[in-house]
């Protein structure tokens, strides 16, 4: 009726004020297309292009599609079309760009003044004193003195051209980085193993498996992309995990094995001992392609099944049901993350899955390997490029000729080249203890969170004549007790490329602005080579891209050989390379495995069988410190130290705040212990308070607590590989009890 | 000389370098992808969603794959970033439920005598049996889009669609008032609110991009594929409610008629509990609608007692007493203006009428106000000397005042009777089974008391017929006492819910209230103000005295009810879905 008399818009605007059913915040969330092909966002958020880059966290190594509105990044999802990930990210990978926006960046360097407080200096006075500071240091003490900590997490080209200056440059003599913590044991299992540091899959044999095995390893919440792709198998796979913790991957498979704490090694020298015993191996693959056999299978002799169940906890049904089902499948994978690198015998048992696979003969084909999966986004490059357990491009710091060749393509005079190994990591930490490192010089890292012990750790640090940490963030644990601060641009700012977890080499981008007057690690590398006087050395070092073509020719004739890509365009277009990709290769498939023909890096391209007899645990539990603490993620929100994942909003909802330890119901009601209180978690190196969690997935005995919290780590025992130096993060001895 | 040389050069390779990073290194990558790279991603979500509209009687509806869920909450973020949510604004939650705390009977506690026990350590082999070993499970979910929506319901202001073709229940966010309601009346505690925005937002299931034969963000962005959207029958949901959205601890299906499924192999319910069970928080004690609450009750008790003491024909109070409730009623009204995200809009509160107790308590204590004021004015008319001569036909306003006066105390106590129904009719077990009205009914009464007594203490000295007002105090404070002594006696009959066997939600609220010093606080100022000090008045006092009793009376059963308010707001335990071990708290 109304309409008859007043006009009908007027009625829509009469009638909206009472019911609306569109305007600003309405619009807020509407969707409309994109014409990029990333189905429909909301307005606001529509970009003008895109971009991929892989992302900045894990080695899973995805590829993310920046949206870009003017030129900046504006938001991203994952990209439909990368070879690694088909479409998806992890939480931390969707939030990529959140940290970077993060208020507490470091935006300019910083000086401790007399008073002992951080103060704004410019690059000017920030390098003068990083070069005076460090050479009063070497003139006093000897060059040795001043070492490096590096990182997996920047660019392979930013660890090389810090591994080239601090060692040619500077001569410094001892530089390691965090990789020590993830991945050493697999490295030096694979170099004794293979005769060279080769992780020989490719994320499509996750696919193409019909028997999965992981082993320390819980990927749906450490690698849940990885996870993806076991999901996408359709050979309906057995898979089995090997864990103490009923995790969410155990939780998944068809096996669970929860074995007692650090017994894997004699597990699979048990597995071994039935696989032999049953004839349940390859003797052609074995007597072709690999040495030590007999002498390893005389080894497992001792590991009978009635001694492996005394050990491990499993019984002798269970451990040859593992056994057949290693048998029974024609195509498989062995996989291994922290619970096995993490561990004072680590390498060997790195080396037992190793042998498991060569005796098998389940190397070399799709769905088949010993396949170590790494941690951080480019421990990869720094396993190649870093110029520190290694000479650039795997080569090898005593021997003369690959210092020559490595000398002849920097254009630089071999003597600069050190003729001694670096340090690792803790022997660094005692250089320190010991007095003979002064000066030291951390890069993306956080020792003051992570490393074992930390307790022990921080009053080191604080014996140093001079700190300088490099870093995004002036508010990291270990920033906030250095005497020089360098801002430093974050993934995203910069341009460089990183290897992947499969060997990808997949490319990073520039597409944020960094902060105030924080510079690429790579400009800050080129700036103090400049003001230590040693900036002539690395003049051909002019770019991201140029110290790629570098690299690529370090690479030459090496298994890691790279020559045949041509450029960052390349690696662009084909949603990164794998190595090897020597001059002349085609890109039949970009998803390759090693050792196909059966020829490994060794002398006489055989693998070997290595092993050794178990040892007893570093610290077992005892009358005083009754329960096993195990340690690693609890959550695919959360990153290492939590830096970056810390400062995104959505990423805190999705984790405790604070420290917790997951505590079987049993000990808790022995103990009193209430849900949610506060317990005191005690070990020989350190006392801290935890809100407890009462959840049957974690074993009667013992107690399982996150290492993204910075407390754990005071508790953790300082057992190190005798062969890798990787610190045993998985295993120490505590006490609990009821109240703060 | 050298040093400087290099010195500027480094200062000029500084500038070079930043100048260097303003430079986006997009240039350099010319566009190298096609623009249909959705359609190669399509392969991996084609069957994740429908190939038809629903047809009449059907709707879409979320299914999870709980056996493919694996707590990556990838599908958390996705949606927060393909629906550009504000910072930290969620609209998809991952919950955690796992076995009940009380398995691994056949493990045995590891042997500490160091004689018997083996180095390294090894545990007896028979410590594990697989079979036993705890069960976990991740349950990522987002809005059921119920068939019959609490919050759709609940909304006064009708910022609730429910499509008539696909059964998304859409949240309107340009007609949201942010009075936040909704989030009571959802049971599993999906509408958000934005503080920044001042209204709630909620998952619309991606309807545009359904709508495009796109799927949702959480489906596109599942790792595992573990979340579909199906299309259900709604008779069918309604005739099998406890199928869908079984999940241990989570509130009756047949409360909104929730339309997600969640498969599993194994049976969750029975042997499982949410991660999140064991956890006790308060609630916020939502102040603004405390202290409306609190006036408003005020306010019919006021108008009660003036009534019943007019018709006792005790005419003393009833100016002072009838301002203090309007007063009081106003203020409960105006106060309540600060709960909401977008006060400009409250105009529209009437519309959800049909279906919300919250509209109609709007309307009832709008009304309620309006016949206060008017009553209060006849009140106040004969009072003011001058207007006398205005008001016609003299004797007209008494017998007004009569008429109207029951009609205040009627229109008083149905706003209570909305009030309760506000609360009792949200999923919330602490506010149903009648708690809302005992409480509300006999706040009204102690307060309306109070108030009389406290103006009866400050009228009496100056008056002459001091002998019926004592009378009346010393009724009034008896009846105070006895509504008193039975609140009080009613509150602590249920902390027997402390005896119950298993952590319900009644146990959880009990618990919430002992362990908060707000109990003592309501309990100690409510014996001493509402049967203490009553007690005293039954003894002769000074002018003085009466006034100081009647005072504390006053104040100290205003802070009890406050305080019983607080513990009503706080110690309420809302139902939701299964949560994290340890809440964050935001």
């Amino acid at each position: 009726m109304i309409h008859k008399y007043v006009p009908a818009s007027l009625v829509g605007k009469v009638g909206s004020i009472f019911r609306q059913w569109d305007g600003a915040l309405t619009r807020d969330t509407v969707l409309e297309s994109s014409t990029l092909g990333l189905g429909k966002l909301p307005e606001r958020l529509l970009p003008d292009e895109t971009t991929t880059m892989t992302c900045g966290y894990c080695a899973t190594g995805c590829g993310l599609e920046i949206h870009l509105k003017e030129s900046k990044a504006i938001n991203l999802t994952a990209t439909a079309d990368y070879p690694v990930n088909i479409g998806q990210a992890c939480p931390k990978g969707w939030e990529a760009l959140t940290p970077l926006a993060a208020p507490d960046r470091a935006t300019t360097p910083y000086l401790r003044d007399d008073s002992g407080t951080l103060q704004p200096v410019t690059w000017a006075k920030a390098l003068e004193t990083f070069v005076d500071r460090f050479k009063q240091i070497q003139d006093k003490y000897g060059r040795e003195s001043v070492a490096f900590l590096s990182t997996g997490q920047i660019p392979m080209e930013e660890m090389a051209l810090l591994g080239a200056v601090a060692k040619f440059g500077m001569g410094m003599v001892h530089g390691d980085g965090n990789t020590r913590q993830c991945m050493a044991t697999a490295v030096v299992a694979y170099k004794q193993s293979f005769g060279f540091d080769a992780p020989p899959y490719t994320y499509r044999d996750f696919e193409e498996s019909d028997v999965i095995v992981f082993v320390g390893a819980n990927p749906c919440v450490a690698h849940p992309i990885m996870w993806g792709r076991v999901c996408l198998n359709q050979n309906k796979p057995e898979i089995i995990v090997v864990d103490p913790r009923r995790t969410e991957t155990a939780v998944a498979a068809t096996q669970h094995y929860a074995l007692a704490p650090k017994s894997d090694l004699a597990l699979f020298y048990g597995l071994a001992h039935i696989l032999i015993a049953n004839g349940w191996i390859d003797r052609p693959f074995i007597d072709r392609y690999t040495t030590g056999f007999d002498d390893f299978a005389a080894h497992v002799e001792a590991f009978t099944p009635e001694l492996v169940s005394e050990r491990s906890g499993l019984s002798v049904e269970q451990l040859y049901e593992f056994a057949e089902t290693i048998h029974k499948g024609q195509k498989v994978s062995f996989w291994w993350t922290m619970g096995v690198n993490q561990s004072y015998e680590g390498v060997r048992t790195a080396q037992a899955l190793i042998n498991l696979a060569l005796m098998t003969g389940n190397i070399g084909r799709p769905g088949t390997g010993a396949n170590s999966i790494t941690g951080q986004c480019n421990a990869m490059g720094s396993r190649l490029f870093s110029n520190t357990t290694n000479l650039l491009g795997g080569h090898d710091f005593l021997k003369a000729a690959d210092r020559e060749k490595v000398a002849n393509v920097l254009g630089i005079d071999p003597a600069v080249i050190p003729d001694q190994n670096s340090w690792p990591y803790p022997k660094i930490i005692e250089g320190v203890k010991n007095g003979q490192i002064k000066g030291l010089w951390i890069i993306a890292t956080n020792p003051a969170h992570s490393w074992i012990n930390q307790g022990e750790l921080h009053e080191l640090l604080d014996q140093l004549e001079f700190l300088v940490v490099q870093d995004m963030y002036h508010t990291t644990e270990t920033a906030q007790v250095a005497d020089l601060v360098l801002p430093a641009a974050a993934w995203g700012e910069k341009e460089g490329t990183f290897i992947n977890s499969e060997r990808r080499i997949g490319l990073i981008k520039r597409v944020a602005q960094a902060p105030g007057v924080a510079l690429a690690d790579f400009y800050i590398f080129k700036l103090l080579a400049e003001a230590w006087g040693c900036g002539d050395l690395f003049k051909a070092w002019s770019s991201p891209e140029a110290t790629f073509q570098i690299l690529k020719r370090c690479s030459a004739g090496m298994p890691c050989d790279i020559t045949g890509i041509d450029d960052y365009v390349m690696l662009d277009r084909h949603g990164g390379i794998q190595w090897p990709f020597p001059t002349g290769s085609t890109l039949d498939s970009n998803e390759r495995r090693l050792f196909e023909d059966g020829r490994f890096y060794t002398a006489d391209e055989k693998a070997k069988f290595l092993f050794e007899a178990p040892r007893p645990l570093p610290e077992p539990i005892s009358e005083d410190y009754p329960f096993v603490l195990l340690t690693g993620r609890s959550t695919s929100a959360q990153w290492h130290t939590q830096t970056r994942t810390q400062k995104s909003a959505v990423l805190r909802k999705l984790h405790p705040a604070e420290v917790y330890v997951e505590i079987n119901p049993q000990d808790a009601q022995r103990l009193q212990i209430g849900p949610n209180e506060w317990v005191c978690v005690a070990s020989r190196r350190g006392k801290i308070k935890a809100r407890a969690v009462l959840i049957p997935t974690v074993q009667v005995g013992h107690v399982f607590m996150p290492m993204h919290y910075s407390e754990t780590n005071k508790l953790t025992y300082p057992a190190f590989d005798p062969y890798s130096s990787q610190p045993s993060y998985k295993h120490c001895a505590v006490t609990l009890s009821r109240g703060e | 000389m050298v040093k400087e040389r290099t010195l500027d050069r480094e200062v000029s390779l500084i500038d070079l370098f930043l100048e260097e990073q303003t430079l986006t290194a997009v240039e350099k990558f010319s566009h190298l992808h096609d623009t249909d790279r959705l359609a190669r991603h399509k392969t991996v979500y084609q069957d994740l969603i429908p190939l038809n509209q629903p047809l009449p009687g059907q709707q879409y509806a979320f299914e999870v794959d709980l056996d493919k869920c694996t707590g990556c909450k990838a599908c958390v973020t996705a949606c927060h970033n393909m629906n550009g949510l504000n910072s930290g604004e969620t609209w998809r939650a991952v919950g955690l439920v796992h076995d009940k705390n009380t398995l691994n009977t056949n493990l045995i506690y590891p042997q500490f005598d160091l004689d018997r026990a083996p180095q390294p350590y090894a545990p007896p082999a028979d410590r594990f049996s697989l079979d036993i070993v705890a069960f976990q499970q991740n349950v990522t979910t987002a809005c059921h889009h119920c068939v019959e929506p609490g919050c759709l319901l609940g909304c006064p202001v009708q910022a609730y669609d429910k499509d008539p073709l696909t059964g998304i229940v859409k949240h309107l966010d340009d007609q949201c008032i942010g009075c936040k309601y909704c989030t009571l009346m959802c049971p599993y505690d999906v509408p958000q609110y934005n503080k920044q925005l001042g209204i709630v937002r909620k998952c619309d299931m991606c309807s545009g991009r359904l709508a495009a034969g796109e799927p949702p963000a959480c489906v596109q962005s599942c790792p595992n594929g573990a979340i579909r959207i199906t299309v259900v029958d709604t008779v069918q949901v309604k005739q099998n409610a406890a199928a869908y959205v079984a999940m241990p601890g989570v509130a009756d299906s047949h409360y909104t008629y929730p339309t997600t499924t969640f498969k599993t192999k194994r049976d969750l319910a029975e042997t499982m509990q949410p991660a999140d069970h064991d956890f006790i928080e308060p609630a916020d004690p939502e102040y603004p609608l405390l202290f409306m609450l609190i006036l408003t009750q005020l306010s019919a008790g006021a108008f009660l007692l003036e009534t019943i003491l007019h018709g006792l024909g005790i005419e003393a109070l009833s100016p002072l007493l009838t301002l203090a409730a309007l007063l009081s009623g106003l203020i409960g009204l105006g106060v309540v203006q600060l709960h909401l995200g977008r006060p400009l809009f409250a105009f529209r509160s009437f519309l959800g009428l049909r279906t919300s107790w919250l509209s109609r308590e709007v309307i009832v204590a709008g009304l309620f106000m309006g016949l206060a004021a008017l009553y209060t004015g006849l009140v106040w008319l004969p009072t003011i000397p001058f207007l006398s001569p205005f008001i016609p036909p003299v004797g007209l306003a008494p017998w007004l005042r009569s008429l109207v006066g029951p009609v205040v105390v009627v229109a008083g106590f149905l706003t209570v009777s909305c009030s309760a129904m506000v609360y009792q009719a949200t999923p919330r077990p602490f506010w149903r089974q009648g708690r809302p009205f005992v409480k509300f009914f006999t706040t009204a009464f102690i307060l309306g008391s109070a108030t009389a007594l406290v103006i009866a203490g400050w009228v009496s000295s100056p008056l002459a017929d001091t002998r019926l007002l004592s009378d009346m105090i010393r009724l009034v404070s008896g009846l105070l006492i006895i509504v008193t002594v039975a609140k009080l006696g009613y509150e602590a009959s249920f902390f027997t819910h402390l005896n119950d066997e298993t952590l319900t939600s009644l146990k959880k609220s009990a618990l919430l209230m002992q362990r908060t010093p707000a109990t003592p606080a309501r309990l100690i100022s409510t014996i001493v103000g509402g049967i203490l000090l009553p007690l005293a008045l039954w003894i002769n006092l000074s002018a003085a005295g009466l006034l100081a009793v009647t005072g504390f009376i006053f104040l100290l059963t205003l802070a009890g009810e406050l305080l019983e308010r607080y513990l009503f707001f706080s110690c309420a335990v809302a139902p939701r879905m299964p949560g994290n071990p340890i809440r964050r708290k935001l």
